[in-house]
């Protein structure tokens, strides 16, 4: 009797401890607590986001991408997290969308781990008494925060992008990867309420929320700040007491109405939004798109965009797609030359559209000559990228008629004009600094 | 036992002692005394037992060794245990730290000379590249992760406020000329607008009446120079290229290879006399002009399907050489251009007289030639040094 108990005891922990040390072993880490496709998520080993959900359970390493709003509790019920948005344009750095991974605790006194992929969340104490300790993991680092009391509170907000006029190089299989060229990502850490420390893998820096050391920044390429940034009051883009602006409110609104039309049918809701004739429905649907990772959608919307709204804010959200890790340069480039049909040269020539321009090609002025031969160019995406900078950088251009689905003859028309306001082998007229 | 070893010691000791030749390659030569070393003049003790090699090597014959304690109170060299120093001999010494103790460098800077001269400053370029690029990175990181994230969010929300515009305008004041002999910023040399600066200055000072002599600049350096400004800048920069035209990567492409062989044809008929220093043929002129002109219609379709680095490369070629042909047919075009700049180099005074002359500015480099507009800065700071010494 006592050899059986000791026997089924002892396949239980190895149970259990294989769970743990097994890598792709989905368990369950946390449970939402919003309503259905707030949440979407995608197993480490899928293709797929599926939308979460009512309230359902979170596993480990899903990656989950969250609308604003969504709000999750750790297992043990220790750690809330939620995800917020920018409605307003007020943060340091540009969020469009949040996203995260969650993974088993390593260390016992861990109540919760975060990987965060970008985007902003908060991390809230909701323990009766005690400290709660988060592990937050980003790029190359492994931060401890203890959040001391409950209702402690701590935001912590993540934004990759690369460096303007960064050149497109394809990877060689044979070079060292860690050595490629990447983004640069920059991170900001806020105490909300409270007090908190933050271990910065050896390194442990007492904050509290202002007035006090309350902001901690790193950046990828110099490391974090030595010592918190003392504030003697909130910045305005982490105000608790803010009010949204009336364009926030309808973006908060339409991300709602983008929820509740995709827990019903997620196809429709997509379509449905895109093609809507409000701009700021389109703007949440693109937004998503670049979120799930969905760059067929992306990229036929770009070529296909009817609409000012899709071409120029789908740009942007390429472009963030672009600058959230390192490797995404190649993975689009391989989508655009394996799925999309574009040649190498072509896709070389889209990465570098997107990857944008240095100071010295904005002295120089064949880039703008080459700008606006793209616009005649035969593929739609190449000209809709090409008008798409010029507009920014020569502002005066705006006066011209853009259409995002010109025909050749149309394109043509655009390309003159351009031609007249910008002559051969000349920069733009100056503009004056306001 | 005994034996071999006193047999040892013996042989030892005549190497030891015996004289070194020019060409041994001795354990242990002796080194005769010279006139003059590192430390000070020698005593009349002449002999100085000495552990090295002697080689012939890209820079000349070296030898490189270590003094053996010797101690003679007639021998004023500070004899310390273990001094080392390298010995000259004739040719210029290579430059690897170890011979940063007594070495002299020869440079053909000022001294003049093409002997080891261009494989001498070649080596040397490389070594500063090296450290230039090593200190830019590491200061450009923490603006540029700062900055990136900001400086896209905002071109994608507003857009670009104020372009640069090229070369700014070069001024009198004397901060603009100290920012520029003391160059923090590399984009400021790079643009050529730190030479720019300097050069007016030279043209001041010249125009009160200061002479001085000026620093050799050797033909691999004056051949990175870009000029800007008039056409006669870029019909100067394509004749420094040589009498072959150096055509981008567009012209790769099969539905351009027939005018490109054109263009080559014309472009060296036209080239060969000017860089020889006499005008080419108004026909020949007339057919460049043709073909280029062709070129520009043929080339446009070609480029819009090019990569970017590429499609900029084909129009600025393009542009470049529309300009310098406006250069080309001017009366006095067979004076523009140097032939002795291309064989011999020339001293920066005869350059920026003949900036001066045909209103050359210094344009932004190219590519990696870098090492050139910091040798340049060098000749020409220097120069403005001699010109603005008072007169004894």
């Amino acid at each position: 009797m006592f050899a059986r108990l000791l026997s089924l005891l002892v396949l239980g922990l190895a149970g259990s401890a294989l769970a743990a040390a097994e890598p792709g072993v989905r368990v369950v880490v946390a449970h939402s607590n919003s309503p259905a496709a707030t949440f979407s998520a995608r197993p480490s080993n899928g293709n797929v986001f599926q939308p979460v959900p009512d309230k359902a359970e979170l596993f480990s390493s899903d990656l989950v991408v969250s609308l604003p709003g969504g709000t999750l509790t750790s297992k043990n019920g220790a750690v809330q997290v939620k995800v917020l948005a920018d409605f307003d344009s007020r943060s340091p750095l540009p969020i469009l969308e949040t996203a995260f991974s969650l993974a088993q605790p390593a260390d016992k006194d861990v109540d919760l781990e975060v990987v965060l992929d970008r985007g902003r969340i908060n991390l809230t104490n909701v323990k009766p008494e005690g400290s709660a300790m988060v592990r937050v993991r980003f790029w190359d680092q492994s931060w401890k925060i203890q959040l001391d009391a409950p209702k402690t509170r701590v935001t912590v907000e993540l934004c990759g992008r690369w460096t303007a006029g960064t050149r497109f190089k394809l990877a060689n299989p044979k070079d060292d990867p860690a050595k490629a060229p990447s983004p640069v990502a920059s991170l900001v850490l806020l105490v909300l309420s409270g007090t908190a420390s933050v271990n910065q893998g050896g390194v442990t820096v007492a904050m509290r929320a202002p007035p006090g050391p309350a902001e901690l920044r790193w950046n990828s390429v110099a490391g974090p700040q030595p010592q918190p940034q003392r504030l003697d009051k909130f910045p305005e883009w982490a105000d608790p007491e803010a009010i949204l602006s009336d364009e926030g409110q309808k973006l908060a609104a339409a991300c709602e109405r983008f929820r509740s039309s995709r827990a019903t049918d997620g196809v429709k809701a997509f379509d449905g939004f895109l093609s809507s004739i409000d701009a700021v429905n389109q703007r949440v649907a693109l937004v998503t798109i670049g979120g799930l990772d969905d760059l067929e959608r992306l990229e036929k919307t770009l070529a296909t965009a009817k609409t000012q709204e899709q071409w120029d804010f789908g740009t942007t959200v390429l472009r963030h797609w672009l600058g959230r890790s390192p490797g995404h340069d190649q993975r689009l480039y391989e989508f655009l030359t394996t799925r999309s049909g574009y040649t190498d040269g072509q896709a070389r020539l889209i990465m570098q559209l997107l990857l944008g321009f240095s100071p010295f090609d904005l002295a120089t002025p064949e880039t703008y000559e080459v700008l606006i031969e793209y616009l005649a160019n035969p593929k739609p995406l190449i000209r809709n990228l090409a008008a798409w900078h010029l507009v920014r950088l020569v502002p005066q251009g705006k006066l011209i008629a853009f259409k995002p689905n010109a025909n050749a003859d149309e394109a043509k028309t655009y390309q003159l004009e351009w031609k007249k306001l910008i002559p051969a082998g000349k920069l733009p007229p100056a503009i004056k600094k306001p | 036992m005994f034996r071999v070893a006193r047999l040892s010691f013996a042989c030892g000791l005549a190497v030891a002692l015996a004289p070194a030749t020019a060409s041994a390659q001795a354990f242990i030569p002796a080194q005769p005394a010279y006139g003059n070393s590192p430390f000070g003049p020698l005593t009349p003790q002449r002999f100085t037992p000495y552990a090295g090699v002697s080689a012939n090597t890209i820079y000349g014959q070296v030898t490189v060794g270590q003094a053996i304690p010797f101690n003679s109170p007639l021998n004023r060299i500070n004899n310390l245990p273990f001094n080392s120093w390298y010995q000259q001999r004739p040719g210029p010494a290579p430059l690897v730290p170890w011979a940063a103790g007594g070495a002299r460098v020869n440079t053909g800077y000022m001294s003049g000379g093409t002997s080891n001269t261009n494989i001498m400053m070649s080596a040397q370029r490389e070594f500063d590249r090296a450290q230039r690029a090593a200190t830019t990175a590491r200061e450009r990181a923490v603006p540029n992760a700062k900055n990136a994230v900001d400086e896209e969010w905002n071109y994608e929300k507003f857009g670009t406020v104020g372009l640069p515009g090229g070369l700014k305008a070069v001024t009198d004041h004397p901060d603009d000329l100290i920012k520029a002999l003391s160059i923090t910023d590399e984009s400021e040399l790079l643009s050529g607008q730190a030479l720019n600066q300097i050069l007016v200055a030279i043209t001041n000072a010249e125009g009160k009446g200061a002479k001085g002599p000026s620093a050799f600049i050797p033909p691999p350096v004056l051949a990175e120079v870009r000029f800007a400004g008039p056409p006669a800048a870029e019909a100067v920069n394509f004749l420094l290229q040589g009498s072959k035209l150096t055509l981008p990567v567009a012209f790769d492409d099969p539905k351009l290879k027939e005018v490109r062989e054109e263009l080559e044809k014309d472009y060296v008929a036209v080239t060969t006399p000017l860089r020889d220093g006499k005008l080419p043929e108004p026909m020949k002129l007339m057919k460049l002009s043709f073909s280029l002109q062709r070129a520009q219609e043929l080339a446009s379709p070609v480029i819009r399907d090019l990569p970017f680095d590429d499609a900029v490369a084909a129009r600025q070629f393009l542009n470049r050489l529309d300009v310098a042909l406006v250069a080309f047919k001017a009366q006095n075009s067979f004076l523009m251009f140097n032939p002795a700049w291309t064989s011999e180099g020339g001293s920066v005074g005869d350059l920026v007289k003949h900036m001066i002359k045909f209103k050359l500015q210094f344009g932004p480099a190219l590519g990696d030639s870098g090492d050139s507009y910091v040798a340049v800065h060098k000749g020409l700071s220097t120069f403005l040094f001699v010109l603005t010494q008072p007169k004894k």
